[in-house]
């Protein structure tokens, strides 16, 4: 786990050759201090699970949350993702999705916490995630 | 705007030595038939919403906030959907968020709340 991370590439909304919209990320989120919290779990229930984010401290700034979920083969599965910033509940209201990619530059007194996700069934449901920030 | 076409890219994670992490894009997003883009200034702590212009699903959601004197600013973005609301959620002077092809319950609307009722210059594009 190396610190002085940094985030950088670009996002490109276009058609064919031509480009409607370029987004550079590195002028988004930038040198990340703290470092990443990476995992995987396996979940066969439709409770809600916690991310555990305490690697990057108390009051964690992050920068970039990617989480994306599977079902046991290998099939794209849509989970709920909550964004917890001061409370038990989810505080930024997302779609259900396999694949998540949020960057944002949060201040030290609004922190992103912890997140939480839960399955659409008991089934299994593979989720990995990565997350950046810092502290 | 409309338009079809898709979101594509990668972000980087990485340290000065090598790359850690590598995230396509184009495999989070994929398809887009419209997008929205522009400039909106206020004067208030109100919530306000960004018109998405028949967009249904929206998959790339950006904002980036500043104030009068181009210095960033932090707001908060509020994502609308079937779930419940609410205006509590981290300020960010900067916000990115893509979902993937395979979305339920899909954002409905896009709003953003200055902290302050000092000048707020929000730019905004939104593709689905």
């Amino acid at each position: 786990m190396a610190n002085a991370v940094q985030l950088s590439g670009s996002l490109t909304v276009g058609e064919g050759s031509t480009v409607i919209a370029n987004i550079i990320v590195s002028s988004n989120a930038g040198a990340i201090g703290a470092g990443i919290v990476q995992g995987k779990r396996i979940i066969s229930a439709t409770t809600s699970t916690t991310i555990d984010l305490s690697k990057l401290g108390a009051s964690p700034k992050v920068k970039l949350m990617y989480i994306r979920s599977k079902d046991a083969a290998g099939a794209k599965k849509a989970i709920k993702l909550g964004i917890n910033g001061t409370a038990a509940s989810p505080t930024l209201n997302l779609p259900s999705s396999d694949e998540f990619l949020l960057i944002c530059n949060t201040t030290a007194s609004a922190t992103i916490t912890f997140l939480s996700f839960a399955a659409p069934d008991a089934s299994p449901t593979h989720i990995e995630w990565l997350i950046a920030g810092d502290l | 705007m409309a338009t079809t076409g898709v979101v594509s890219g990668q972000v980087l994670v990485a340290d000065s030595n090598a790359i850690q992490n590598s995230i396509p894009i184009n495999a989070t997003a994929g398809t887009v038939t419209n997008n929205v883009s522009g400039q909106t200034t206020v004067a208030s702590a109100s919530a306000f919403s960004i018109p998405l212009e028949g967009i249904v699903n929206p998959k790339l959601i950006r904002i980036m906030a500043k104030d009068g004197a181009g210095v960033d600013k932090p707001v908060r973005v509020i994502l609308l959907s079937s779930g419940p609301s609410t205006a509590t959620n981290p300020p960010s002077h900067e916000f990115v968020l893509v979902v993937s092809d395979l979305t339920t319950s899909p954002i409905t609307g896009v709003q953003v709340q200055p902290l302050n009722a000092s000048t707020t210059v929000v730019d905004y594009v939104i593709a689905g």
